[in-house]
């Protein structure tokens, strides 16, 4: 374990993947502070310039670029009130209270460093997780990844918003596209209308691309605006907002802990920073600086945000069940390099599970020093006006359907993936799950076809899996009962409380 | 209430997708249905199930237009009023005011986005990436976003470089030069511009 522990750091310091990182890093500091272009978006658009590097090349830069980009997010949020990442708006409660009394320089510090501290927390549970699930994994077979990875869907299409109907919907056409090609067990061709394009199937790329670009690139528009409507004076106070941050030591530790712990949990991901805020406001002796400005609503959600990604990267690496939408993302790079998540993650390719337990930490740092140093230069990236960068970013949506496979066939799909990207927003549809669906579909076509090979049906009926799906149908229902007893409760109260009873 | 419609015009065409996709793999054997039969009878139910929801909904919508919206009651505890004070003050109604678009603006606005993408592609469709590009950035840039002559000229040709430096000289793998050129039998249209400069970076 030290052995691939040590393996994987090397891995990172290496000079490509090292430089890589840096780029990524790069990359994830402008679009992160860029508001409109999420980090999903960004690991889509980037996807097909991984496609002839090295894994530990390929993640040193992916990695980088999402762990930087997730964090800025926070920055607009207090410098203008404008989340940089739909996930970053509870920081903006009291972030920009903070920045309009002038202490900008001390919410940057404060968010800055919880979110370092979150990150390290969240890399080192994702370290010491290892040993602890590596038994777990290596115990489970077909079946259950089977049941794993659409228990993990079904997570994510219930819980990422909206209606759970539409988004169980989105999981299944989702794992339906996937269907499309050449089918891998018997050849058989499956929905291609004898297109020679389609028998490779529906690749990720284009289709990822398009259902988040396409919508992104609305927004930008709709808005033509650049988000600095004010320019922003002298960042001072930095180191205050830093000591903040360890004065409430008990609170960055508990909302970081928090954050591993909901990153585990599919679909969790978006209420992770208000459930964070709702901690730090509930563990406050005094709760009267909220929302006017208290570093503690700031320190939180920080801390959370970026602990949540070493949490959603455990379930990722280890059974191949993404909690979020970046980590669907992920998974798909994984795929595109050939690395199957699970039992080889910890053994075969030990090593590189520990590489991204130092690229989260590593790519922090750096990120983290570098905005101390560059903060007053980023923001002025702020300023530029939307309909400046809309023309580059059209390219580069459509660049990236192209590249997966050089064919305009691609460049179509993603044009019309996104016309029903937006088609889909607009109607409350969530995308995420069909994103996931697509991801997943491979991998539990084959875990289905295994299982049903060595024990038809039978399968259904082993002890893990029927443990999965009942832990599964238990946490999906909970929330329904509560309500459901909560409401019984309040009539039973409102009819007592009537003179007649 | 166009929502509501569309919702469920949305909800059929889903089912119809699904009822298509399951009854097509009949015939397959059973190594290639096992996937889309596992997954799509269960989808066909959900489906008829979402379709019932928006035959509901866009029943509900109708009876509910004109009658007065009901005010929603949330007694809070003293946590959940310190969240809801603050997501209201900096969050709340006067800040979404300030940031309201017109829905007409924004469906103008949504409406011109896809046009200009659909430009886009059929630009590069025509013409390729290097041209394609640059001529659509062009467009964008002094018909859609009205810039000055000098940003559009310079961000046109920023762009054309790019695609050019990047994929002919440093990658040595040109993009295609699209339909256009195909169809004409010429190498590409800007061969006359590209090959000097390539000749003089390249050394060649």
């Amino acid at each position: 374990m030290v052995q691939a522990a040590g393996a994987g750091l090397t891995q990172v310091l290496a000079p490509q993947p090292f430089l890589l990182m840096m780029l990524g890093v790069l990359i994830g500091f402008i679009i992160g502070i860029l508001p409109g272009i999420s980090a999903p978006t960004t690991l889509a658009l980037m996807l097909p310039f991984t496609f002839n590097m090295k894994p530990n090349e390929a993640f040193a830069f992916l990695l980088g670029m999402v762990s930087v980009s997730i964090m800025f997010g926070d920055i607009t949020s207090i410098l203008f009130g404008v989340p940089g990442e739909p996930l970053s708006a509870s920081v903006i409660l009291d972030g920009h209270p903070l920045a309009k009394q002038g202490q900008t320089g001390r919410a940057l510090g404060a968010v800055l460093m919880a979110s370092l501290v979150g990150a390290v927390i969240g890399a080192i549970a994702l370290a010491l997780s290892i040993p602890l699930i590596r038994p777990v994994v290596l115990a489970f077979g077909s079946p259950e990844f089977f049941g794993l990875a659409l228990i993990g869907l079904l997570f994510i299409a219930v819980l990422s918003g909206g209606n759970a109907t539409k988004g169980v919907l989105a999981g299944a056409l989702g794992l339906l596209l996937s269907m499309v090609g050449m089918d891998p067990q018997s050849a058989t061709q499956r929905y291609t209308f004898g297109q020679l394009e389609l028998w490779d199937g529906i690749k990720l790329v284009p289709v990822t691309v398009g259902l988040f670009g396409m919508g992104e690139l609305v927004d930008l528009w709709v808005k033509q605006k650049s988000i600095a409507e004010r320019r922003v004076g002298k960042v001072g106070g930095v180191w205050q907002g830093c000591k903040d941050t360890f004065v409430h030591w008990g609170l960055t530790v508990r909302c970081s802990l928090l954050g591993v712990f909901l990153g585990l949990i599919p679909g969790l991901g978006g209420i992770s920073q208000w459930l964070a805020y709702a901690h730090a406001v509930q563990s406050a002796p005094d709760k009267s600086r909220f929302g006017k400005g208290d570093v503690r609503g700031v320190i939180g959600p920080g801390a959370t945000m970026n602990a949540k990604e070493g949490g959603n990267l455990i379930t990722t690496v280890a059974f191949g069940v993404p909690s979020s939408v970046t980590m669907a993302i992920l998974l798909g790079a994984f795929l595109i390099q050939g690395i199957v998540p699970g039992p080889d993650m910890l053994t075969t390719h030990l090593d590189l599970t520990f590489a991204f337990v130092w690229l989260v930490i590593i790519s922090h740092v750096v990120s983290v020093a570098l905005s101390f140093l560059l903060v007053n230069q980023m923001v002025r990236i702020t300023e530029i006006r939307s309909a400046l960068i809309l023309p580059g970013i059209i390219l580069l949506v459509l660049f990236g359907g192209f590249a997966e496979d050089n064919s305009l066939f691609s460049m179509y799909v993603t044009v019309a993936a996104g016309l029903v990207g937006m088609l889909m927003s607009w109607l409350d549809w969530p995308r995420p799950p069909l994103v996931l669906g697509l991801v997943l579909g491979r991998l539990i076509e084959t875990n289905l076809f295994l299982s049903y090979s060595r024990y038809e049906f039978g399968f259904l009926l082993r002890p893990v899996l029927l443990g999965i799906l009942g832990v599964a149908v238990v946490l999906l229902a909970a929330p329904a009962v509560q309500r459901r007893l909560a409401r019984r409760w309040r009539v039973k109260e409102a009819y007592l409380a009537t003179p007649e009873s | 209430m166009l929502r509501r419609k569309a919702d469920l015009l949305f909800s059929v065409l889903v089912l119809l997708l699904v009822v298509w996709m399951v009854w097509e793999a009949r015939h397959w054997p059973l190594r290639a249905r096992l996937f889309p039969w596992t997954i799509g009878l269960p989808t066909v139910a959900i489906a008829l199930l979402q379709v019932g929801l928006a035959v509901r909904q866009l029943v509900q919508a109708r009876r509910a237009a004109g009658a007065p919206a009901r005010p929603v009651e949330a007694p809070p505890g003293e946590d959940t009023a310190v969240i809801a004070a603050a997501v209201e003050s900096v969050l709340g109604a006067d800040a979404a005011a300030e940031e309201a678009i017109p829905p007409a603006v924004v469906r103008r606005r949504t409406l011109a986005m896809v046009a200009w993408i659909l430009g886009f592609t059929l630009g590069i469709t025509l013409l390729g990436f290097r041209l394609g590009g640059g001529l659509g950035t062009l467009a964008f840039l002094k018909l859609g976003a009205r810039e000055s002559w000098k940003t559009t000229l310079l961000l046109t040709l920023a762009t054309y470089l790019s695609f050019f430096l990047l994929f002919d000289v440093g990658l040595n793998t040109p993009l295609p030069a699209g339909l256009l050129a195909d169809a004409l039998g010429v190498q590409a249209f800007d061969t006359v511009i590209t090959e000097p400069i390539k000749r003089w970076l390249t050394g060649g």
